[in-house]
């Protein structure tokens, strides 16, 4: 092939490759890339986003991969012995890939803003379950005064608001499984808010460096029924008052 | 020095970004790093205030600002960052420094009665990342001129749009300025501020994307050839954009909510640096190398050098990132056996030991060509810009007399144009 560069048949086979390897490439990445369990309403908006974004990523890849590799193959020097075709530019084409990329960026900053919302708002009838953040571990207190330290014990299908305080340095709240987090900062309550809707056993872990034990400053999380919920928060409740009555 | 020092007394457990009030609470360590910082960044501050001066003032008669090298427009961006951001990193470093030595509260809150009648921890932040942002592009935009400045010589055609990709490193530069905040979309900042964020930091992808499509445009219809810089200069491109593509998902803040601080993140970053500063770093040695020492590095090892290294990195980038979604942590030395990225880990271990050996093939090429290398001459590659003009290694008096540009750079392929720089073509 030793046609000029211009030369449409180039550009058909190469949109034809683009269109393969997106196909490829997208079905690869998202098998590849596996997300831990959702296990909250929240998570699933993150995780059809995240899947757009693979799809997204997939189709630059072949764009840029293809031309690349289609040029090393047809436009490699060979036994030619004469320079590259002398072309300096093409403004239209400039001004095309500046455009498009922009249009792309609006419209993934909409869904952003959109998903964002979602996954941030404070859903209706919430419960608040306060969380302290201290040198290495977490303590909880639930709306009625139930109190739990590196254990957290909610319903599923239950609405929740984490309003969270830090005793020292930065913590940071993490649920893989409930994806969203936010950082615990001395100083500041901040919240986030989660919908459950899959019961099971998650570990919840402190994702900003605060020191020596950092790595393991884990609490349990024990998504159960309404009823298992009742029954744990009764016993803790008694828990609590022969602590109080023994001092 | 003395932030090797700063090891022997405590060193610092916060990691790089110093967080308060961790960083408060270390050894006398940290205030090793502030110092060897003072010096560092005071250097690349005069230094950069050299790079503009020249470029502006000190060009050759007839070498308009879009005439320069490639590179010079690369380093004029780079220079800008450096000459306006560092002193943000400076004065955090010294507040940081008052509140240890003086105990004067600037970030550590104090909570009287619910309220903080203390210091700001996220002040910090602000601080830290409106420098250290911008910081990962002066790594970055000169690896992308190295990549604009090798890509027409090995594929034998102008650099496609030469004012675009110019003026995409001065609008990196700026853009870059103003995306601080994605570092901090989990930090608990005003919500608001979120989608600020993420808009700026979606517009990074612009005129990176202007690089990527003017440099497929420069190969397209070239006559390439692959000796070992050029190998550096595709893997280069094919591992900036995996970095690259990693970054809408981590810009979007819904997506990056999960994957903040997660080891996404550092295969992320690990891609965006290779590509944009490691692997052109290597084409650059490469590339340069017989003009330095006069004679050719060995051609067999350069490309041994590459194809262990560029799987390699594929490999842990792209490990790196599964494990993180899977919900690997970053800054922490261990992880817990239940995430099930035992097998996962191994291989990026594996990977990082493969990309040392062929970077310990590289020390040994070098020193060793130095002295058995064939012979060079003065342009191997037959460059058209004005180092390749002269003899290798470069002499103490680069030309007998002053030189006049009187051609365009990357004129390859035009029968009859006019060589880039003539020497001593009088003095009008």
């Amino acid at each position: 092939m030793s046609k000029s560069s211009s030369d449409k048949r180039h550009f058909i086979i190469v949109a034809v490759l683009v269109v393969v390897t997106t196909v490829v490439m997208g079905i690869v990445l998202n098998g590849v890339l596996e997300l831990p369990v959702a296990a909250s309403v929240q998570a699933h908006t993150v995780d059809w986003l995240f899947r757009v974004h693979m799809w997204l990523i997939a189709f630059l890849f072949a764009l840029v991969s293809v031309f690349m590799v289609y040029s090393f193959v047809v436009f490699r020097r060979g036994k030619r012995q004469d320079e590259g075709e002398h072309f300096e530019g093409n403004t239209t084409l400039e001004i095309l890939w500046t455009a498009l990329p922009l249009v792309a960026v609006a419209v993934f900053a909409y869904i952003g803003v959109v998903t964002l919302n979602t996954v941030t708002s404070a859903p209706p009838d919430e419960m608040v379950i306060k969380v302290e953040g201290a040198q290495w571990l977490w303590n909880f207190t639930y709306p009625d005064g139930t109190l739990s330290t590196n254990e957290l014990v909610v319903p599923v299908d239950q609405n929740l608001t984490m309003q969270m305080s830090s005793k020292d340095v930065i913590h940071d709240f993490w649920v893989p499984e409930w994806r969203v987090k936010e950082d615990v900062v001395p100083g500041l309550t901040t919240t986030v808010h989660y919908t459950t809707d899959k019961t099971g056993e998650f570990d919840m872990m402190c994702n900003q460096v605060c020191g020596l034990n950092h790595t393991l400053m884990i609490a349990k999380v024990k998504v159960v029924t309404q009823e298992e919920f009742a029954t744990w928060q009764q016993a803790q409740l008694v828990k609590q008052d022969l602590q109080t009555a023994s001092r | 020095m003395t932030l090797l020092l700063s090891a022997l007394v405590g060193g610092w457990d916060s990691g790089w970004t110093m967080y308060p009030p961790l960083s408060l609470q270390g050894s006398v360590g940290y205030q090793f790093v502030f110092w060897s910082v003072f010096a560092i960044g005071l250097s690349s501050i005069l230094g950069s205030l050299n790079l503009i001066a020249t470029i502006l003032l000190m060009r050759p008669k007839g070498m308009s600002m879009f005439r320069m090298p490639i590179f010079c427009w690369a380093v004029l961006a780079t220079s800008i960052i450096q000459l306006t951001a560092t002193q943000f990193i400076g004065i955090d470093f010294l507040l940081l420094s008052f509140e240890r030595s003086l105990g004067m509260p600037i970030f550590n809150p104090m909570m009287v009665e619910g309220v903080n009648m203390g210091g700001e921890p996220l002040l910090h932040q602000h601080l830290f990342w409106f420098y250290s942002h911008p910081a990962v592009y002066v790594f970055v935009l000169p690896g992308l001129g190295i990549i604009s400045e090798l890509l027409p010589v090995f594929s034998r055609k102008p650099l496609f749009g030469y004012r675009w990709v110019a003026l995409s490193s001065i609008a990196i530069a700026l853009v870059g300025f103003l995306v601080w905040g994605h570092h901090m979309f989990t930090s608990g900042y005003q919500p608001y501020l979120r989608v600020a964020f993420m808009i700026s930091t979606l517009l990074v992808a612009v005129p990176t994307g202007v690089k990527f499509f003017s440099w497929l445009g420069t190969m397209w219809g070239g006559r390439l050839t692959f000796p070992t810089p050029m190998l550096f200069t595709l893997g280069s491109i094919s591992v900036f954009l995996i970095g690259g593509l990693s970054g809408p998902v981590l810009a979007t803040t819904t997506t990056d909510l999960f994957l903040h601080d997660t080891y996404f993140v550092v295969g992320h970053f690990h891609a965006t640096i290779f590509g944009g500063f490691v692997f052109p770093f290597f084409a650059a040695i490469y590339f340069w190398y017989p003009k330095i020492t006069g004679r050719m590095y060995n051609e067999a090892l350069g490309k041994w050098h590459f194809w262990l290294m560029t799987p390699a990195f594929w490999v842990m980038s792209i490990g790196q990132m599964s494990v993180g979604v899977m919900g690997m942590r970053r800054h922490i030395a261990d992880y817990d056996a239940g995430l099930g990225i035992a097998t996962g880990q191994l291989w990026i271990t594996l990977a990082g030991f493969v990309i040392a050996f062929s970077i310990l093939l590289m020390i040994y090429n070098l020193f060793s060509s130095a002295e058995v290398g064939r012979v060079a001459g003065a342009n191997p590659w037959k460059s058209r810009s004005p180092e390749w003009q002269i003899a290798s290694p470069v002499p103490d008096i680069s030309y007998p007399a002053p030189i006049r540009v009187v051609g365009e750079p990357y004129d390859y392929g035009l029968l009859g144009s006019p060589n880039y720089v003539a020497v001593g073509a009088g003095d009008d």
